[in-house]
């Protein structure tokens, strides 16, 4: 993976962590803090109600207050002013109090006066039978001792509940004896629900406690209350959220569940800032990794680029004069310096290696040309002496030095051959050349050899195969295998020519009858100065003709390979050359002449 | 009897040369000499070959040039001319094949040599 991407993973990644984390902790940490402001509201919200209703109790109980301590009540309870009733107990007085309920007992527990009114409706009413029930001699609306003491708050009854105050009948001087008790009630319905809805400002719901036909939230609520106690907040959905607090009566038991419900928008307010914030942290990590990815690209893998391509194309060019250029300073190019002397160096070995190359090739033929014009006379003269010497003794000594001399020449010509072969400077006449007629005519060549040997040639090239080559090596290649062919045939057998054609290469297979090689000479056998047997002095072997005809395959991209089923059972020498393209032919004409020393090169062209 | 012309700064060469076509045959007549300067002498004088021996890498005046004089001669562009050198680089071969009637390289065989006189010289 290239460090580009690298790069681009790891700024991505962790701005994606971070991004993620940061998002995490702030929905986490502001949720909570918002879910607990709007708690800490609803519980002032719930307070806000009690309040309320407290001060709807309050006021009645300041209204019972200003009638239970007044002479007119205190005649008319003890049967001493019938008129009383007629006289101030009339609708309006009752809706001026906000009061649906009058209700006046003696201290024996019974019922002196009672009326009951709906102020909203403007309409008499029953006085609810139930609430007799609370009215005995020992209740605790009844039975006062101390002339200041009162009973207030909410009864529940089967109409529904009902806010009550209850103060002692005295004096207007606050003088005993109590004579009985006035209970005034106002009905905590939707009207007084309503109302209390309006002064707080609140949405106010009003349920019993214990009522199994409850919306299922109250219900809910009520279960916790009964575990826990305190108030119950529960979010209704995503706008809205209800808080829940229960609703004692006068004798401290739980009757009335009171639901306020409240807009959640402190919580939409915090959760909207916390989008905003988680956005804002978005957009700042994708930013900030754009700019970090730019940056490093400019810094830092641009320049790497281009430093790289730069010693590409050097390296493609082979031009080690080039020099890489960067601009800035700092690592990148303290590379580029170090490269660019790095490169001078291989520079100046290249070119004493260059030179030092081409040394060897000069002294290689200096060396050819010195060793082998002495050995002409000896090659040539030998034969002539030892036909004309008749002494046997004589005739064998020539024999000798004929044999070294000739194997002396052996060596030298292949070595020269093989070292020109491998310098990198010998270059190759490649021309179009038919297959079969260069095999033809090294066959004609060796034609005596063969007659001696007694080996038959089975050719069945094709007249049809054109490669290109070098004319002068294809016959020195196939010159070689024939000649190591017969060698190792030793005797009569078989040389079987073939060839295997595909569309760009041919492949020549030389297949003999002869000893055969294992498996470390099939491995060994291209190598230089390798013999089949080392220990035994070969004057026919220089040990360098298959190497020589590997560089000879190999400078035309071929291949060259043996195969043997074992000794005893004949060796099979492959190569291939590529095919011929058909190209101009005056080619190899043009090639000489530029070759040739160049100051005849000119009159030469004008001659032919 | 037919003149064989050799040109090569090595006495031992043309000696060897003269050996092996006196000691095979009794038609041929070997006429050495060490320079082309000396050669070119000998042309003029009237002194025709049928076939001369060039060797490529001489003092004073090379193969090549000998060859450019040699051919550049309407009387004498006819004689066939035989490379006989002991280089083995491309130029020398590729010359020697190309520009000249043949190329022998340097240690010859004896019967290759033979061989070249009798089919050049039988042209004529």
């Amino acid at each position: 993976m290239k460090i580009r991407y690298k790069i681009w993973l790891f700024i991505i990644f962790i701005t994606l962590v971070t991004i993620i984390s940061i998002d995490l902790i702030a929905d986490n940490v502001l949720n909570s803090s918002y879910r607990s402001l709007e708690e800490k509201k609803m519980n002032t919200n719930i307070e806000r109600f009690h309040n309320a209703l407290n001060n709807e109790i309050n006021q009645l109980d300041a209204a019972v207050g200003d009638w239970s301590a007044w002479d007119d009540t205190y005649k008319f309870i003890a049967g001493e002013d019938n008129e009383f009733p007629n006289q101030y107990m009339d609708n309006a007085t009752m809706t001026n109090l906000r009061t649906n309920v009058m209700i006046y007992v003696n201290t024996s527990g019974n019922i002196v006066y009672e009326r009951g009114f709906d102020y909203s409706e403007q309409k008499i009413i029953n006085v609810s039978s139930s609430l007799n029930n609370y009215f005995y001699k020992d209740s605790i609306l009844v039975n006062f001792v101390d002339l200041n003491s009162s009973i207030k708050g909410i009864i529940q009854l089967p109409e529904g509940p009902i806010l009550i105050a209850s103060k002692p009948i005295i004096t207007s001087y606050r003088q005993g004896p109590i004579r009985g008790s006035i209970i005034w009630g106002r009905y905590l319905d939707s009207n007084e629900q309503n109302f209390l809805s309006t002064i707080t400002n609140l949405s106010v719901s009003i349920n019993n406690f214990n009522d199994p036909a409850a919306p299922p939230d109250f219900r809910e609520a009520a279960l916790s209350f009964t575990k826990n106690g305190g108030t119950f907040i529960q979010p209704i959905d995503s706008d809205y959220i209800a808080g829940y607090s229960t609703i004692e009566d006068i004798f401290g038991k739980p009757v009335l569940l009171v639901k306020i419900t409240m807009d959640r928008d402190i919580y939409k307010q915090g959760i909207l800032t916390i989008h905003y914030f988680q956005l804002l942290v978005v957009i700042l990590g994708f930013v900030l990794s754009i700019t970090l990815i730019l940056f490093i690209d400019k810094t830092l893998l641009s320049r790497l680029n281009n430093l790289t391509e730069q010693v590409l194309a050097i390296g493609k060019k082979s031009d080690l004069s080039t020099k890489v250029k960067i601009s800035g300073k700092d690592e990148l190019n303290e590379l580029a310096n170090v490269t660019n002397k790095t490169l001078q160096i291989i520079e100046e070995k290249t070119s004493k290696i260059d030179f030092l190359l081409k040394q060897k090739d000069e002294f290689i033929n200096q060396l050819g040309h010195d060793l082998k014009n002495p050995l002409n006379p000896l090659l040539n003269l030998l034969p002539i002496l030892e036909k004309n010497e008749h002494d046997p003794k004589n005739k064998e000594i020539i024999n000798v030095l004929i044999r070294n001399v000739s194997y002396m020449k052996n060596l030298v010509t292949k070595t020269i051959e093989l070292g020109r072969l491998n310098s990198p400077n010998t270059k190759f006449n490649f021309e179009d050349i038919n297959l079969l007629t260069e095999l033809n005519n090294v066959i004609d060549n060796n034609k005596m050899t063969l007659n001696e040997t007694h080996i038959e040639i089975k050719n069945n090239l094709p007249d049809n195969i054109i490669v290109k080559a070098d004319k002068l090596r294809i016959d020195e290649l196939i010159t070689n295998l024939l000649n190591n062919a017969v060698k190792y045939t030793n005797g009569p057998g078989t040389i079987t020519i073939d060839a295997k054609q595909d569309n760009d290469s041919v492949t020549v297979s030389m297949k003999d009858t002869g000893i055969g090689m294992n498996n470390e000479q099939l491995s060994k056998v291209f190598n230089e100065f390798y013999k089949a047997d080392s220990s035994r002095h070969d004057f026919d072997s220089s040990g360098l003709g298959l190497s020589i005809c590997k560089r000879i395959v190999e400078k035309h991209n071929g291949k060259i390979w043996v195969e043997s089923e074992g000794l005893g059972k004949g060796s099979t020498f492959y190569f291939t050359v590529l095919k011929s393209k058909l190209k101009k032919e005056s080619e190899s004409m043009e090639y000489i002449y530029h070759e040739i020393d160049s100051m005849y090169i000119e009159k030469l062209k004008l001659e032919k | 009897m037919k003149k064989i012309m050799m040109v090569d700064d090595e006495p031992d060469q043309i000696y060897t040369m003269k050996t092996i076509l006196e000691s095979n045959s009794d038609e041929y007549q070997l006429i050495g000499v060490d320079n082309g300067s000396q050669c070119l002498q000998l042309l003029k004088n009237g002194e025709l070959p049928d076939l001369i021996f060039l060797d490529i890498m001489m003092p004073t005046m090379s193969g090549w040039e000998l060859y450019d004089k040699i051919r550049g001669n309407l009387e004498w562009k006819k004689i066939p001319i035989v490379f006989l050198t002991a280089r083995t680089d491309e130029v020398a071969i590729n010359a020697g094949r190309f520009l000249g009637d043949a190329f022998i390289n340097k240690p010859y065989v004896t019967d290759e040599v033979l061989r070249i006189i009798k089919e050049k010289t039988a042209k004529k």
